[in-house]
């Protein structure tokens, strides 16, 4: 009994992962984080595609008073609140948001689960419109 | 990849850091609490204890006695029956202690949200040191949050706010412009 | 005032105060005055008893009297020599802090006739006793053990409207008369060659019966006084009497009265049949084993009761063997005439008399607050008392870690004492009786550690936890005066254990009259003199110290010719309290490096402690009713009830009970044969008054004809 499992052990070796100490890839197909392209999103045409499909809301839309007059669109996705079911990637006219296999999703605040994006009105301080500003990386 | 993160979740990821690894080296126990989650969370968590995964090979281990633990992991939106349970759970462990908010559910209320049932998230009932995402959370982003949660691997999540100038005026019908137009 | 004779008058004041208990309790009109007096007159002559005993003890000459009377078998007379001093002084020290604490038992507790009853029992009873160690010769000793043996069963009796108590005291009367007949045959054997009745003249007797005859005289003290004392397996009084009795006649039986049956044991062995000639070796033998096997029998019963004081009367049981082992191994050395280390066994047997007579009365005295104030004596329904009877809890604790020979209590140095004296016993050559001694040592050792289970058992279901029941948790503090009995006696607990040298030379001088060799140069050297002696090291490091402050004799010694063993008592009691003291300073040093913070007790999250998540004392103990079950013969009976409904709670139930020691396997049997035996001459009893008075007539008939003769 003890000498078959010996023989089994020596023939399928060491599985134990090791992560940490390496990477380890998994499948494409499997759904980690969604992301989000800014630059393809429609949301401030009126399209809240993503936000009626999802079901924990994740994704909402508000609108943020910025000054007198002027009110902003805003997109906020919660990881926190994520399920990871995919529904917004398949929903989004533009394909805007794309599902990774990023499975490193731990964070010490939660704020650091909480992407915002802002679709403010133009104005006319300078001359660049339609760029992205943002105070942060693309993550 | 420690430069993408800003100044703010630093300082906290190194608070954290010097909070425990000074004291818990290499060897960590767990009492896990189920605040009322629907046990996908714990599915994932008993693969830790597989020869896959083995979190044991890390120094981490589960124990049954809160008096033992030196984390707490919970799972669940934090139900109203066991918020009090859950807080006397986290009065009995000795300090120095960390607690872990595993999967949606507990990290922000998941499906479930804040109601007349639920707290909406463990961090309205404890101190929470980190949030594992996820619904479930796989056993990979579980041992991420742990190691996490010990300063043996660095944050990769950020969150930030993205401004983005349109060019052109705004031509979505928000809620609150409908309102102001039903008004007018 | 001549202080030698103050003993004396004590001893005769003792008498008067008795008289005066039993004329107040038949004058005084209210129920607080009878018991208030009755009480104070028999703590006043506990007081007494206990100075003239230890006068006696401690060198003043030893006070008597003799009646003359017509009667054919000589003078009535009294004498306190040295064991006779000894007891009483027991006596005196138990019954004291027992009358004190009536007073506050009885209060509220039954109506003026009961209480005068009590009042005017209780005087008597204690003057029974007392006349049965003074007396110095067999008539009064008979006619005084008689009178105690009736008196104790009116005592016992006390709550008598319960079908239990009368059950329970008239089985403790049938037994100890069934002794009885013992002890008045072996007092007629030494009669019959003597002539008179006094001791000495006995003893004289003793010495020229023939070997059998003495062996026969042996063997009937022992079954006879082992009746009363409790000895298997003639202790199915014991468990039935001590809890149907109020708990101070508890206490008195069980301190004292069944003393009184190792009383009768040494003035048999070592007063009487101790004379010239050789002691056959086997007495100590039978004694050491008796002993040793009661011990373990009564302890292993002990640790399984659910009621408190079929416990504690089960450790009774236990005690009384521990005592009789120490008489065997005593007797067992003397007939190898090892006389030195037969000395130290009496010693330690004695020094065991006397802690037990305080611990268990105070561990009797404890019980009986605990059911005065919560009605109940089952463990199952107690607990939870600590926050309630602070005091009581304390004072039983205490009395159950000297139970338990833990230092610096009385139980530690007599137990010490007995075993360290058991192992002495490789200077024996008969090789058999080094294995019985070696066995029974075992069986004692082992006892003693049952007996810590059983005692803490009993001090945390009973005191610790939550309460059990609706009537635990109303619990009151015992009043003053049971306070106050209590107290005296636990003091005694810590005064005994810490100052063994002053009780040592005491029993010394018993065991010189009796045994004829003085052991105390060995047993408690006068070390810390300026003559050490061979134990100068001990010498520079402890009497240096506290010279002039502790007891000159400061060491308890046992020294063999091969070697010797030590120990201090008074020193580890000062060692333990210097150790608590540098504890509690390096707690309060490193105070400042952690963090404090007091929570509740972890039970799991849940929200409300209830008693029934508390040990209980079933669960405690059946891991030893289990290791012992083919001794036991438990029953044990588990039942799942189905429930009415699949998703429903159902019921299991858990029955567990054994039966008393012997009951099938000895009792029965020969009850069914004494029916038997005794099936053709039923007729004789018929209840005919008519047939009675014709028996009398018959009888002073044949008496009138036999004198013509």
């Amino acid at each position: 009994m003890v000498f078959s499992w010996i023989r089994r052990g020596l023939r399928t070796g060491v599985l134990t992962t090791r992560y940490p100490a390496v990477q380890e890839r998994l499948p494409e197909a499997f759904r980690g984080k969604p992301i989000m392209d800014a630059s393809r999103c429609i949301a401030e045409q009126g399209c809240n595609a993503c936000v009626q499909v999802c079901l924990p809301d994740a994704l909402s839309l508000q609108t943020v008073v910025e000054s007198a007059g002027n009110e902003a669109t805003q997109l906020v996705l919660d990881y926190a609140r994520c399920v990871a079911c995919g529904l917004c990637v398949s929903a989004c006219p533009q394909q805007a948001l794309r599902m990774t296999n990023e499975y490193e999703l731990a964070a010490s605040r939660r704020e650091d689960l909480r992407m915002v994006t802002l679709f403010a009105p133009p104005d006319t301080s300078d001359g660049e419109n339609g760029k992205e500003e943002n105070n942060g990386r693309y993550a | 990849m420690a430069d993408m993160l800003d100044s703010a979740t630093r300082e906290a990821g190194e608070r954290l850091k010097t909070k425990v690894q000074r004291l818990f080296g290499h060897s960590l126990h767990i009492r896990h609490v189920d605040a009322g989650s629907c046990n996908a969370c714990e599915s994932e968590i008993k693969l830790l204890l597989n020869p896959y995964y083995d979190i044991q090979r890390l120094g981490i281990f589960f124990t049954t006695s809160p008096r033992h633990a030196d984390l707490l992991l919970v799972t669940g939106p934090v139900t109203r029956a066991m918020v009090d349970p859950l807080r006397q759970t986290y009065e009995a462990m000795p300090d120095p202690r960390l607690v872990v908010a595993v999967g949606a559910c507990a990290c922000s209320g998941g499906i479930f949200g804040p109601s007349a049932f639920s707290q909406g998230g463990v961090e309205h009932v404890l101190p929470v040191d980190v949030f594992i995402p996820g619904c479930p959370p796989s056993p990979l982003t579980l041992i991420h949050g742990l190691l996490l949660a010990l300063g043996r691997v660095e944050q990769r999540m950020q969150g930030h706010t993205r401004r983005i100038k349109m060019g052109r005026p705004l031509s979505v019908i928000t809620p609150s412009m409908q309102e102001k137009e039903a008004q007018s | 005032m001549n202080w030698n004779l103050f003993p004396t008058f004590a001893f005769w004041t003792m008498f008067a105060l008795y008289a005066l208990g039993v004329a107040l309790a038949l004058l005084m009109r209210r129920e607080r005055a009878i018991t208030i007096a009755a009480a104070l007159c028999a703590a006043a002559a506990g007081l007494a008893a206990l100075v003239a005993g230890v006068g006696v003890l401690a060198g003043a000459p030893a006070p008597g009297g003799a009646l003359d009377t017509n009667l054919p078998f000589g003078a009535l007379s009294l004498r306190l020599d040295m064991l006779s001093a000894f007891f009483l002084a027991v006596i005196g020290l138990v019954s004291l802090p027992v009358a004190v604490y009536s007073i506050g038992y009885l209060k509220h507790s039954a109506g003026v006739r009961r209480l005068r009853a009590f009042g005017v029992l209780i005087n008597l009873l204690l003057l029974s006793l007392v006349l049965i160690v003074a007396a110095a010769d067999a008539i009064v000793f008979l006619m005084a053990w008689e009178a105690m043996a009736f008196l104790s069963y009116l005592m016992v009796n006390f709550e008598y409207e319960e079908r239990q108590v009368i059950r329970a005291s008239f089985l403790m009367l049938a037994v100890s008369e069934l002794g009885t007949v013992g002890i008045f045959i072996a007092f007629l054997l030494l009669y019959r060659v003597a002539g008179g009745s006094g001791y000495d003249t006995l003893r004289a007797a003793a010495a020229t019966l023939s070997t059998p005859l003495r062996s026969a005289v042996f063997l009937l003290a022992f079954v006879g006084f082992g009746a009363k004392a409790g000895i298997l397996p003639l202790q199915l009084w014991l468990p039935e009497a001590h809890p149907a009795a109020p708990s101070h006649i508890s206490a008195l039986l069980s301190a004292v009265i069944i003393k009184l049956g190792i009383y009768g044991m040494l003035r048999f062995l070592l007063g009487f049949l101790l004379g010239t000639g050789a002691l056959p070796a086997w007495w100590g033998l039978v004694i050491l084993s008796v002993g040793a096997v009661t011990a373990i029998v009564g302890i292993l019963y002990s640790v399984v009761q659910d009621d408190l004081k079929r416990l504690l009367a089960y450790s009774s049981i236990e005690n009384i063997g521990i005592i009789l082992a120490g008489l065997g191994a005593a007797l067992t050395f003397y007939a190898y005439h090892l006389i030195a280390l037969a000395a130290i066994a009496a010693i330690a047997m004695l020094y065991h008399v006397l802690n037990h007579a305080v611990y268990k009365g105070l561990l009797f005295l404890g019980a009986g607050s605990v059911n005065h104030a919560t009605g109940t004596r089952k463990l199952a329904q107690l607990g939870g008392l600590i926050r309630l009877m602070p005091w009581t809890a304390l004072f039983f604790i205490v009395a159950a870690l000297a139970i338990a020979a833990v230092p610096p209590f009385n139980g530690y140095i007599s137990e010490w004492m007995l075993l360290e004296s058991l192992l002495q016993s490789f200077a024996i050559p008969d090789t058999l009786t080094k294995v019985v001694i070696a066995l029974s040592g075992a069986l004692i050792a082992l006892t003693a550690g049952i007996a810590v289970t059983s005692f803490v058992r009993a001090c945390g279901v009973t005191f610790l936890a939550l309460p059990r029941s609706k009537e635990a948790a109303a619990a009151h503090e015992a009043s003053l005066s049971m306070r106050l009995g209590m107290g005296f006696l636990a003091f005694f607990c810590l005064a005994l254990g810490v100052l063994p040298t002053f009780v040592i030379p005491a029993l010394d001088r018993v065991t010189t009259a009796l045994l004829g060799q003085s052991v105390l140069n060995q047993v408690v050297p006068p070390l810390f003199t300026n003559h050490p002696g061979d134990y100068q090291l001990l010498v520079t490091l402890g009497g240096a110290l506290f010279k002039g402050w502790l007891p000159v004799n400061g060491l308890v010694v046992i020294a063999a010719p091969a070697f010797s063993t030590i120990d201090s008592p008074s020193y580890l009691f000062l060692a333990e309290l210097l150790l608590l003291g540098l504890v509690m300073l390096a707690l309060r040093a490193i105070r400042p490096l952690g963090v404090r913070r007091s929570g509740r007790v972890w039970a799991g999250g849940i929200p409300r402690f209830e008693a029934s998540m508390t040990y209980s004392g079933l669960a405690y103990s059946n891991p030893l009713r289990i290791i012992f079950n083919s001794f036991y013969r438990s029953r044990v009976e588990s039942k799942a009830i189905a429930p009415a409904a699949r998703h429903r709670e159902g019921h299991i139930t858990y029955e567990q009970e054994i039966p008393p020691p012997f009951e099938r396997g000895v009792y029965r049997p020969l009850l069914r044969f004494g029916e038997w035996v005794t099936r053709p001459v039923r007729f004789i009893q018929s209840g005919n008054l008519n047939q009675y008075v014709f028996y009398i007539f018959l009888i002073v008939l044949i008496v009138l004809v036999l004198r013509a003769i």
